[in-house]
């Protein structure tokens, strides 16, 4: 856990400073990109090289689904309720 | 959209070439996931470092705009207890790691198979493209059903880019700005949430 959040915080002043060079902003961009294919390809080989894994899947994608809708009505209600009640359209004033 | 068909396509590629064994036995290596995932969360850190938009919305739009983030991330997880009722083999530590995603399917998902397990990876991989795909194709219904921060919370941290073109047109430029915002906000808090979820 200390090396993931470790990472990123040694990431944030690195990115500060190096902000206003377009060329670096660029690389970093498609390395991200890249990184995170690689990764997920990496993901998928684990699922497909795991028989017992990979026999679940239906059951995967119907939890994926059902946590994935629960989660964003939860948040759209909370959205709509902190409109209402606390902010009583004020995001709209200038 | 197509950013989301690609990645799918990889995670498919690597299932289907996974399953018919052809691939190296380094390939398969943890190490390697290992360290292109720390490669990775340095390289998203160095994206939080390059904008510095945050900060001149958070002048403009005042505190309160904060609000915005702090209550989708409650509703988030809210919603997320609700969802461990309905798959009871889960515990609710996995159920909420897969939605402190907050839509960001990619990190997520590579920070949950290493932390937990592929299965769980997999379960956040879908949740949160599911999560991204039903804000872009129901911002309309959304912005009728909870007002015009609907799809903002929504589209959690993909509000500030995926989503964000959608938002802009069913809720309008201002909130485009509160996506912008909130979307930042919570990509950055996905891989400390998850984190510390499964610390």
């Amino acid at each position: 856990m200390f090396i993931e959040v470790g990472c990123i915080v040694a990431g944030i002043p690195l990115g500060l400073a190096l902000r206003k060079r377009p060329s670096i902003v660029h690389a970093v961009d498609r390395l991200t990109m890249w990184a995170i294919y690689g990764l997920l390809f990496l993901l998928g080989v684990s699922l497909g090289t795991n028989a017992d894994l990979f026999s679940q899947l239906g059951s995967i994608g119907l939890r994926a689904a059902i946590i994935s809708l629960c989660c964003l009505m939860g948040s759209a209600l909370a959205a709509w309720a902190l409109d209402r009640f606390i902010l009583k359209g004020k995001l709209d004033a200038r | 959209m197509r950013g989301s068909l690609i990645i799918l396509s990889f995670f498919l590629a690597g299932c289907l070439l996974g399953r018919l064994q052809v691939l190296p036995g380094w390939l398969c290596n943890d190490q390697l996931a290992t360290y292109a995932l720390y490669a990775l969360l340095l390289l998203v850190g160095m994206s939080i470092g390059f904008d510095t938009r945050c900060w001149s919305i958070l002048r403009e739009m005042h505190l309160r705009v904060l609000l915005v983030p702090v209550c989708i991330t409650l509703g988030t997880f809210a919603g997320a207890a609700v969802a461990a009722l309905l798959v009871p083999d889960m515990p609710l530590r996995h159920v909420l790691g897969v939605g402190a995603g907050f839509g960001y399917y990619s990190l997520s998902s590579v920070m949950i198979t290493k932390m937990v397990d592929p299965m769980l990876g997999s379960i956040a991989l879908l949740s949160n493209i599911i999560r991204e795909l039903t804000t872009l194709l129901g911002a309309p219904l959304l912005v009728r059903l909870f007002g015009k921060l609907g799809p903002v919370a929504s589209g959690g941290a993909t509000a500030m880019d995926t989503t964000l073109p959608i938002i802009v047109r069913f809720a309008g430029e201002r909130y485009g700005i509160v996506a912008v915002f909130s979307g930042m906000f919570l990509t950055v808090a996905v891989p400390f949430l998850v984190t510390f979820i499964f610390s």
